[in-house]
């Protein structure tokens, strides 16, 4: 028994992780994307981009939504029962989001899917990659911060007069979703491109669609440049961030095993330096961390990074692991060859 | 004298064609407004107030007593209660969040006819109670569900609306370009050839026949005899209504009569279509254009900074 479990813990830990990911993220995508058509509805709550836009095919909604309409109530509806269906739905995101902390946006979200494909056509036409420049990072950083406020203040703001300033006009009341590139990505993976369209009935909306439309335009050019382009703008993971600690699935790393050689920070899509620079904290979930786990495959050291779900460990970087990946890394561009 | 007789034939086809094709005596339930009622365990809630009209969507008048008429109320939780009416308001509370269906009922003889009236209409209640939709709020909505549902059993005629095919948006309205399909029950068996009578605000007027299998469907039709100019993003009222007579004899309230006269309808609004006041062409174009725009601004600079990416070294304290 004991032999079986190391055995199967051992394989866990020396698998190919870009592989397992890669299909992984397939079935996820295809469920999010496609499973309204074989039924699947795993409501409006989901921590990712599940897009409401994607009509009859979505297998679940995204929160960001289901937010931005639960705000947009007048104040005295708000303290009443709407108020109620808020606590909710912002319950119910928080139980999905527990389980997979933010695993969701590194082997769930479809968004981030389409990023990781379209890095993987730039990789195969061999074209180099681009990085932010590391002067702006902090800025980068802030926009997803920036744009969450945005999100929770504006439909606050049509119902309401916020500091005796006007309410703000209806075309306003899903505003992240009107510039979010899903909207036109994901229905369009269901031949559905009825959401690229600017919109002229009024300024507001005709201002906001087409935003919609340059930030789709950067999506594809970006994503296809640099790794996770979007993630750093990402008010989702601004949100996610603020919920992380308690979630279930960690990212667990023993700073006295580390010796900073850095390949989790080579690996990492995000160029999260934490990673391989801080060997003080234990959690090393941070505000732009997808948890990948790549860092943990990257790593050489045993035992030095894991994932960690609900304190116990899935999976594990050792020595083993590192040399058989590498192995495999070889064989691939041998094989390329 | 041939131009003439022409001419006097086309006036007359005119004339049938712009005629409404709703029946003079059609009756249908129209939502007045809604107001603040009453509070209940502390929280405020709407009453929602309705009103019997008579006549087209064009030309209609508010039928003033209700005495001998009824409506049933179907709640959340898909319970049936009935309610008498007099005067000329409908009102109910919706205590609870979530659909609510109104059935109005009208019998009355008139030359040795029954006619029977009926009227259905769904209302949205956002705002109530959730402790009855609680599972619902925890899991989130579901599509569509008030779409298909069962004939009710107080009603021996009724139409009943499926599930719309939506062509231009997310699954919350109708708008025009959508297939609205129906479904046509006597005595809970399926109709398979009565006709609908569609009539809408802005003048639009059709009778559907079902197909083989009794679903009558139809394409909402664009609003082409209002300016949209104004407001773009405009609804607008259509009702839908079948009728079936049945040749049977009887008595009602100590009247006789040889035959009745079932006549349904049913008030719906819809949108303008969205590609009435949206572009798709123009949204393919910027964000082709920005995607040519920032790839050239890239390759650019890549040509001007040759560079490799900078290796980082951690210290090794």
């Amino acid at each position: 028994m004991t032999k079986n479990k190391f055995t199967l813990r051992r394989a866990i830990n020396n698998m190919n992780l870009v592989r397992f990911r890669f299909w992984f993220q397939i079935v996820a995508f295809v469920l999010i994307v496609y499973g309204g058509y074989v039924g699947l509805d795993l409501g409006d709550k989901l921590p990712t981009f599940a897009c409401v836009y994607n009509g009859e095919g979505t297998g679940g909604k995204c929160y960001a939504g289901m937010l931005q309409h639960d705000l947009k109530h007048p104040i005295d509806m708000f303290m009443g029962y709407a108020g109620y269906a808020f606590l909710i739905s912002l319950g119910m995101f928080m139980v999905w989001f527990w389980i997979l902390n933010k695993g969701w946006c590194g082997f769930v979200c479809p968004l981030g899917t389409m990023q990781d494909w379209l890095t993987i056509l730039r990789e195969k036409t061999k074209i180099r990659y681009s990085e932010y420049s590391w002067a702006n990072r902090g800025k980068i950083k802030s926009i997803k911060y920036i744009l969450l406020i945005l999100l929770l203040l504006l439909p606050v703001m049509i119902a309401n007069s916020v500091f005796g300033l006007p309410k703000l006009p209806n075309g306003l009341s899903m505003p992240f979703c009107d510039i979010c590139p899903g909207r036109m990505m994901i229905p369009a993976f269901t031949g559905h491109f009825n959401q690229f369209y600017i919109d002229f009935s009024s300024k507001t909306d005709l201002v906001m669609t087409t935003l919609g439309m340059i930030i789709v335009g950067l999506f594809l050019v970006g994503s296809f440049v640099k790794k996770r382009f979007f993630c750093y703008f990402c008010p989702m993971a601004a949100l996610q961030h603020i919920f992380s600690k308690p979630a279930l699935l960690k990212l667990y790393k023993d700073g006295a095993k580390c010796t900073k050689c850095g390949d989790c920070y080579r690996a990492c899509d995000m160029d999260i330096l934490e990673i391989a620079d801080d060997v003080t904290s234990k959690n090393l979930v941070t505000e732009d961390c997808t948890l990948c786990l790549k860092c943990v495959a990257a790593c050489p050291e045993e035992g030095c990074l894991e994932a960690n779900f609900a304190g116990l460990s899935i999976f594990e970087s050792t020595k083993e692991g590192f040399i058989l990946r590498m192995a495999m890394d070889q064989h691939k561009e041998n094989h390329a060859h | 004298m041939k131009q003439i007789i022409i001419a006097i034939f086309l006036i007359i086809s005119l004339g049938f064609v712009s005629f409404p094709l709703l029946a003079d005596d059609s009756l249908w339930l129209d939502e007045v407004k809604k107001k603040s009622c009453c509070t209940v365990g502390g929280k405020k809630l709407e009453a929602k107030e309705f009103q019997i009209k008579k006549g087209t969507l064009a030309d209609n008048e508010k039928i003033r007593d209700l005495k001998d008429a009824k409506i049933y109320i179907r709640n959340t939780d898909n319970q049936i209660t009935e309610q008498n009416l007099s005067g000329e308001k409908i009102s109910f509370v919706p205590e609870y969040k979530g659909n609510y269906h109104l059935f109005f009922e009208q019998k009355r003889v008139q030359d040795e006819v029954l006619q029977v009236n009926f009227s259905s209409l769904r209302i949205y209640n956002k705002e109530g109670n959730i402790s009855k939709s609680l599972l619902k709020e925890i899991r989130g909505k579901t599509n569509d569900s008030h779409y298909g549902l069962e004939p009710i059993a107080q009603w021996p005629f009724q139409i009943i609306m499926e599930r719309p095919i939506r062509r231009h948006h997310i699954n919350c309205c109708l708008y025009s370009g959508d297939i609205a399909p129906f479904k046509i029950y006597y005595q809970g068996e399926l109709q398979k050839n009565i006709p609908l009578r569609v009539s809408t605000e802005s003048g639009w007027n059709n009778d559907v026949k079902p197909d083989e299998e009794g679903v009558v469907s139809f394409e909402i039709p664009r609003s082409t005899y209002t300016s949209s100019e104004n407001e773009k993003k405009h609804s607008e009222k259509m009702i839908v209504e079948a009728t079936y007579e049945v040749n049977t004899s009887g008595t009602y309230e100590g009247q006789p009569y040889r035959s009745v006269v079932y006549v349904m309808s049913m008030p719906l609004s819809f949108g303008a279509s969205p590609l009435e006041y949206e572009s798709r062409v123009l949204g393919f174009a910027t964000a082709i254009g920005v995607m040519l725009i920032f790839s050239l601004g890239l390759y650019y600079n890549r040509r001007r900074k040759r560079k490799t990416p900078k290796e980082i070294y951690f210290d090794e304290e």
